[in-house]
């Protein structure tokens, strides 16, 4: 067995080793006095940390609360005008304690989404859509190369090809591959 | 406004939504709901800034501190990590901030072998034998003495997640949230803590179980 990664000690130390993976670290170490002496002092060294932690407990002072309102600006923090409207609009839609409210708000959200859908809708929004003015031929290469666009997208569906052809698919809105919203960070002050 | 009761313990996601909770009703002007925030991490900010700074007086100002900061910084709070993440981050962020201030004004040096006190003449310092016979067999006090030294001597990354990952108990992937670094950097950082640990308690191993 070649030597053991980082991780499996980690892992080993910390008692987290799936049984298959603990007999193998621990078939390794039975041959690798040195690795298996580091990781023995390891465990030693954590209990005495955990000893020494739970010999000196940290606690805070009875007055800490008190000392710490005195402390703290007499005005209440400020809180933007967006972040009230988006709490407003959260607390109608969200807080109801009771189920049939939060129903009937969802539903009345829903008809509304609705209205406003078919409100800005196209008339005639079926596909194919061809201008006009465009010539037969145009019109016969425009509908050739959406009906293999189409062909492509749903052979990438079925055989599980790149998701960012698949209709729908909202995932990783900033592509940066870890599906994060970079504008979501919170300041650190 | 009804108060909403809160029950005494949270876990995982419950406690992250509770409070986000607190901190709507603490923007609200609710100052008890901020006191409720207070109460539920003084004691894990005090003892994660009193194990960084080795210093318990020292501790409690800079979690009062970061409470402050917090409070103040209130609306800036989006969510996008837990409460406790951001607070460790604040607390963090001025435990880094002091032992700069420590090194730039440090204490009054000494010399180990001038007496501790020179009227009355006592003898040296007594500083922990780290060459020690071990089979004397050593007094856990005096085991903890070289812990407690030895977290306070790690240099400040390592200590960081030491202190967070196994004094406190978080997750690799929360303290990665809270020191803006990669989970690899975490744990590599923590393996080099305990072997640093373990490298320095060795003399005092022997004999303790």
């Amino acid at each position: 067995m070649k030597k053991l990664h980082t991780d499996d000690m980690m892992a080993y130390v910390d008692g987290t080793l799936d049984p298959t993976r603990l007999a193998q670290v621990e078939a390794y170490l039975e041959h690798n006095a040195e690795d298996a002496a580091m990781l023995a002092e390891m465990k030693m060294a954590l209990g005495a940390l955990h000893e020494w932690d739970e010999a000196e407990p940290v606690r805070v002072s009875e007055n800490f609360w008190p000392e710490l309102r005195d402390k703290l600006p007499a005005a209440p923090p400020q809180r933007s005008w967006l972040r009230g409207t988006a709490s407003q609009l959260g607390s109608w839609l969200w807080p109801s304690k009771s189920p049939l409210r939060l129903s009937a708000r969802v539903a009345a959200v829903a008809v509304f989404v609705a209205l406003l859908a078919s409100f800005f809708a196209p008339k005639n929004a079926t596909r194919p859509t061809i201008a006009r003015d465009l010539t037969p031929a145009d019109q016969a290469f425009i509908q050739q190369s959406m009906a293999r666009h189409d062909a492509y997208v749903t052979s990438q569906s079925l055989g599980g090809g790149s998701t960012l052809l698949r209709s729908g698919d909202g995932r990783d809105a900033d592509g940066d591959g870890d599906d994060s919203d970079a504008d979501a960070e919170d300041y650190i002050p | 406004m009804v108060a909403m009761a809160y029950p005494k313990t949270w876990t995982g996601s419950e406690e992250v939504d509770n409070d986000l909770l607190l901190v709507e009703r603490a923007l609200d002007g609710e100052l008890p709901a901020f006191e409720q925030l207070v109460s539920r991490y003084q004691n894990r900010i005090t003892a994660y800034a009193a194990r960084m700074l080795n210093d318990h007086d020292e501790a409690e100002d800079v979690a009062q501190e970061a409470f402050i900061k917090a409070y103040r910084s209130l609306d800036s709070f989006r969510g996008a990590s837990s409460f406790s993440t951001w607070l460790y981050r604040i607390a963090t962020n001025l435990c880094i901030d002091r032992a700069r201030k420590r090194k730039r004004s440090p204490q009054q040096a000494y010399s180990l072998d001038e007496p501790f006190d020179k009227d009355e003449d006592k003898g040296g310092r007594d500083v922990p034998d780290l060459t020690a016979e071990p089979s004397r067999g050593v007094e856990r006090d005096e085991l903890r003495q070289q812990v407690r030294l030895t977290v306070a001597e790690m240099p400040d990354k390592l200590r960081q997640v030491l202190v967070m990952c196994d004094i406190q108990g978080m997750a690799y992937e929360q303290i990665a949230q809270v020191l803006d670094c990669p989970i690899g950097t975490v744990k590599s950082r923590l393996f080099h803590a305990r072997a640093d640990l373990a490298r320095r308690l060795r003399p005092y191993m022997h004999g303790v179980k």
